[in-house]
């Protein structure tokens, strides 16, 4: 690509979910012609299916267009779609850092949400030029005025020129457009300097392998450019340099200030990580870009084969979704009760629900997965210090000076209305208040220092019915701290099932094990023999439940003799075995193990 | 295949947890329905065995809504294309407020010689909730009726787990039945379909049922019960005095090949297709009518298939399954793979081998589908 710098604008969108992120890139794409409407499966930057379900966008992706802009020039505009998910968030800084402007999309009903609000300030972070624009003002209770206030109220952005947009009727983005081109700087950098160029995502191909995404900073890569990986160190021939279309189509060379990807036969996306830096491996940049991490897992859980055999069906499934995923990481893990599996960890919840489903639907894996947890730090007396993911690795009580749990810092936007059951929830969570702030005269922004385990436990859903759906949340990691936590273990009849302790908190502990053991005591179906159900910390039994004997199953009837009824019967009652793990005597459905996840409900 | 089932899908009334195909037809349709069994029996008359049937079952609905004259037509198409053996059993299920003395003295000329009365419960508010056309004297009656007439083998079902149904009253139904001069008791734990008015309202909420600990408690108690009283069991759902055990449902357990006509009825040919006919009337006349098979479900078993009934049928017997023969057939080691689930329906008292035949005991029969699942 030779296009001037001048004429070139990279920018993306942020919003919070649902405000129409996904619906305003369409129409920018049908209106610069980079898609004609009858190709367009409905918002085409979501395209994976699960997103499409979710109506989230997961991965990242970039689109390359042409705009003719009033003043009679001809622009390259980049769209770089961001995550609108809190798991997600490193990613989202990653593709801001890969822009100069940003469209900050606000639901003119909704007004601004935690979502909003982190994302804007990573963009002020990363020095964009932020856009304000109102979505949705076709709805019959739009405010775009209050809106107006509450951008300038809470982000500090003079919101006078904001631009009311329909994504979903087209009105106003034409406008949308013209302030791209003329409100967003241009990128700069030096084409002819030693190649720095930014990788803000990638995705992995069955026959080019690993791709990553570029932003050129400054230099230029062509195919047959010799290329290190300044985080991985890992260096390759570029075979192909190109752009999105969105299709993927070959160019000749990528420079400072274009946005497009490279391929190099790489194996895994592990070598691309986002946020590392691609330099010429001949002519190196002398520092690479700044901000390069790894992708931290924050939530653990055990992911086991249902049945034993498909132990190395799980392993590949993983082997190869982890080419995709460069933020998941897993190793192998034994359970007594589950047999041989894989401690993964993932970004958040979402991340982890949609990777099981991914596991699930693409791989046809019948799985259980244990409940998530967070990695704890264990100081013990004799000076060691362990990280636990996994709660049946806990050393003994007396063994463990202390522990640290991770806290996140927690913000909640919300109807004032609900102020009361926030703190209520918050309250039980263990939370620690630390501010509160009025962002109109209607709403609350909420901040908490949190436990992370806390979070992860359905508080996301807790918190949506406890405020009809109007709070949301964002929280980022704030930290180890001290906390005094035990270990709670489940006995079904005698026995330790390793797959079901949990690490809780001391003062929640007799009420957690008396939830647990009623809630297992539902979920167990009555077997042949009494099922006791204890909960345990350390040899002290707290709860206790028990599942009376089955005592009749039986068909008696046998209509003209229909045998073949019977038969299938049998089979459908043999199948129905097969969904339960055999624990000794007693089996235990899949869904007993992530009961823990869903203790308060009834 | 020396056994035979007719359905005969006619009922005054549709008992409120009746999901068996039945219809209150016309005497036109009636006879329109008999002319296709004698049709669908001529279908079959290259399976006429060399030694004419053992047994012919008329299940309904409500077979003792056909005249004496219906069932003297089917008998003789039945034995002309089929042939008879020398002692039979045929018997006829009977509603006990639809016959009279002269209808019993006349089908037991027709050499009827075992009838099956739906009697349910001694209770006439159960009777009545259960949309029974019969009040409890009446099956009374319907016995002594019977015995005078002729018959010296009268079955009368019975049936727990009714809405609201007492412990005190199941022990009342099973202690009047077994005061009758009857020779066999069947009895059966209530099972909803949704498809029924019960099942509807057991559905909406609206149906009170006996807990299943309750439910357990009736079974066993009409086993003990009943074996005291001189009807031991010899099947799950069965008892007979001496040697009065049903021939005819005893094939099914044995596996013997039988043929059902008729609607919804179920045939095991050549030992290894299981056919169910069409439910529909219309469908199964016409099939019929074209000299056709009225089969709405076909199914040719495989080995392991075969194998899984021989397994499971024979356990619903009190005689059990002979382990020697069975292993001879398929291989000790079907029994050594088991080894695990066997031991533990041992451990729980579900399971007993003596003299080598493998048995359900009394809680094993409750819990029959469970052991039945671990084994197959």
């Amino acid at each position: 690509m030779t296009e001037k710098m001048e004429n070139i604008r990279n920018f993306c969108i942020i919003a919070h979910i649902d405000h129409g992120k996904s619906t305003l890139a369409d129409r920018i794409l049908e209106m610069t012609g980079a898609i004609a409407q009858r190709d367009m499966e409905q918002q085409l930057l979501d395209n994976m299916e699960l997103e499409r379900e979710r109506g989230i966008t997961i991965k990242l992706q970039a689109v390359h267009m042409t705009y003719e802009a009033q003043n009679g020039k001809s622009y390259t505009l980049n769209l770089i779609d961001t995550p609108g998910h809190v798991d997600f968030n490193y990613e989202v800084s990653r593709s801001l850092a890969a822009c100069e402007g940003a469209l900050l999309v606000v639901d003119a009903v909704q007004g601004i949400e935690a979502q909003t609000l982190a994302n804007a300030y990573l963009a002020v972070e990363n020095d964009l030029e932020l856009i304000p624009v109102i979505n949705k003002i076709d709805l019959p209770n739009a405010d775009p005025d209050n809106v107006k206030e509450q951008i300038e109220e809470v982000l500090g952005i003079d919101a006078s020129e904001a631009l009311l947009v329909s994504a979903k009727t087209g009105v106003g983005v034409e406008a949308v457009l013209e302030a791209v081109v003329n409100q967003i700087p241009p990128p700069t950098g030096d084409r002819d300097g030693r190649l720095q160029a930014l990788i803000f995502d990638s995705h992995f191909d069955s026959y080019k392998g690993a791709i990553p995404y570029l932003r050129g900073i400054n230099g230029e890569v062509r195919k047959g450019s010799n290329v290190t990986f300044m985080g991985t160190k890992k260096t390759c021939d570029v075979t192909e340099v190109g752009i999105f279309t969105p299709q993927m189509k070959p160019v000749d060379c990528l420079t400072a200030g274009d946005v497009g990807y490279i391929a190099a036969s790489i194996k895994n996306v592990k070598d691309t990580q986002v946020g590392d830096t691609v330099t010429d491996a001949d002519r190196p940049a002398v520092l690479p870009l700044p901000g390069y991490r790894r992708a931290m897992p924050m939530v653990y859980c055990g992911i086991y084969p249902m049945e034993n055999s498909d132990y190395d069906n799980l392993k590949d499934a993983l082997e190869k979704l982890v080419l995709n995923d460069s933020a998941l990481i897993y190793e192998p893990e034994t359970s007594a009760a589950l047999g041989f599996g894989f401690r993964c960890g993932f970004l958040g919840l979402l991340h982890m629900e949609i990777f099981e489903e991914r596991l699930e639907r693409e791989y046809n894996l019948d799985l259980i997965t244990t409940a998530p947890s967070v990695d704890y730090m264990v100081y013990q007396v004799n000076g060691e210090i362990q990280h636990i993911s996994n709660p049946s690795d806990m050393p003994e009580i007396q063994k463990i000076e202390r522990l640290e749990e991770p806290f996140v810092k927690a913000t909640i936007m919300s109807p004032k209305d609900y102020i009361g059951s926030i703190m209520e929830l918050v309250q039980e969570r263990r939370g620690i208040f630390k501010n509160m702030e009025y962002i109109s005269v209607t709403r609350v922004m909420l901040t908490y220092d949190l436990p992370l385990s806390e979070v992860i436990f359905d508080f996301f859903d807790q918190l949506k019915s406890r405020t009809r759906g109007y709070a949301s949340l964002d929280y980022e990691f704030a930290g180890y701290r001290d906390s005094d936590l035990v270990k709670l273990d489940v006995l079904v009849n005698g026995d330790i099932v390793d797959a079901l302790s949990i690490i809780v908190h001391k003062e929640n502990s007799y009420r957690r094990g008396r939830q647990l053991t009623e809630k297992l005591r539902k979920l167990i179906p009555r077997q042949l023999f009494e099922v006791t159900i204890q909960a345990a910390i350390g040899n002290k039994i707290i709860a206790r439940e028990s599942v009376k004997a089955l005592r009749k199953n039986v068909i008696e009837k046998c209509y003209g003799g229909d045998i073949s009824r019977k038969r299938k019967l049998l089979e459908k009652q043999k199948e129905g075995k097969k969904r339960m793990k055999q624990m000794g005597n007693v089996e235990i459905p899949q869904e007993a193990f992530m009961a823990v996840l869903r203790l308060d409900e009834s | 295949m020396r056994f035979l089932y007719v359905h005969i899908p006619f009922c005054v009334e549709k008992c409120h947890y009746c999901d068996f195909v039945s219809y209150d037809a016309s005497l036109e349709q009636r006879e329109t329905y008999l002319q296709s069994l004698i049709k669908e029996a001529a279908l079959h008359r290259e399976d006429k065995p060399e030694d004419g049937l053992l047994t012919i079952y008329f299940g309904g609905g409500t077979p003792s809504l056909l005249t004496a004259a219906h069932l003297e037509m089917l008998l003789e198409a039945f034995q002309r294309n089929f042939g008879f053996a020398k002692r039979m059993e045929i018997t006829l299920e009977a509603n006990p407020e639809t016959v009279s003395l002269r209808y019993l003295k006349n089908i037991r000329g027709l050499d009827i010689n075992r009838l099956s009365l739906g009697g349910q419960a001694f209770q006439d508010h159960h009777l009545k909730a259960m949309g029974r056309i019969h009040k409890s004297e009446d099956i009374t009656a319907a016995v002594e009726m019977a015995r005078e007439a002729g018959f010296d083998n009268i079955n009368v079902d019975l049936m727990y787990g009714l809405p609201h149904q007492t412990m005190a009253e199941w022990q009342e139904s099973l202690e009047r039945a077994t005061q009758l001069p009857i020779t066999h008791i069947s009895t059966y734990g209530l099972k909803l379909s949704p498809a029924t008015l019960w099942g509807r309202w057991q559905e909406e909420g609206k149906l009170t049922l006996p807990e299943d600990d309750l439910n357990a408690d009736m079974q066993l108690y009409a086993m003990e019960y009943l074996e005291k009283a001189g009807f031991p069991r010899y099947e799950i759902a069965n008892f007979a005095k001496g040697s009065y055990a049903c021939r005819h449902n005893t094939a099914y357990w044995l596996r013997k090949d039988y043929l059902g006509l008729g609607l919804n009825a179920s045939s095991l040919l050549y030992g290894n297709l299981r056919t169910k006919n069409e439910k529909d009337f219309e469908k199964y006349r016409s099939k019929v009518a074209g000299r056709e098979y009225p089969w709405a479900e076909k199914e040719v078993l495989s080995d392991e298939q075969i194998r899984e009934e021989e397994l499971f049928l024979p356990l619903r017997l009190i005689w059990g399954l002979d382990t020697a023969a069975f292993a001879e057939k398929y291989g000790v080691e079907y029994f050594t793979q088991k080894k695990g689930q066997m031991v533990k329906l041992f451990d729980a008292g579900l399971l007993t081998v003596e003299e080598g035949q493998l048995k359900l005991t009394d809680k094993g029969v409750l819990l029959n589908n469970e052991v039945l699942a671990a084994l197959i």
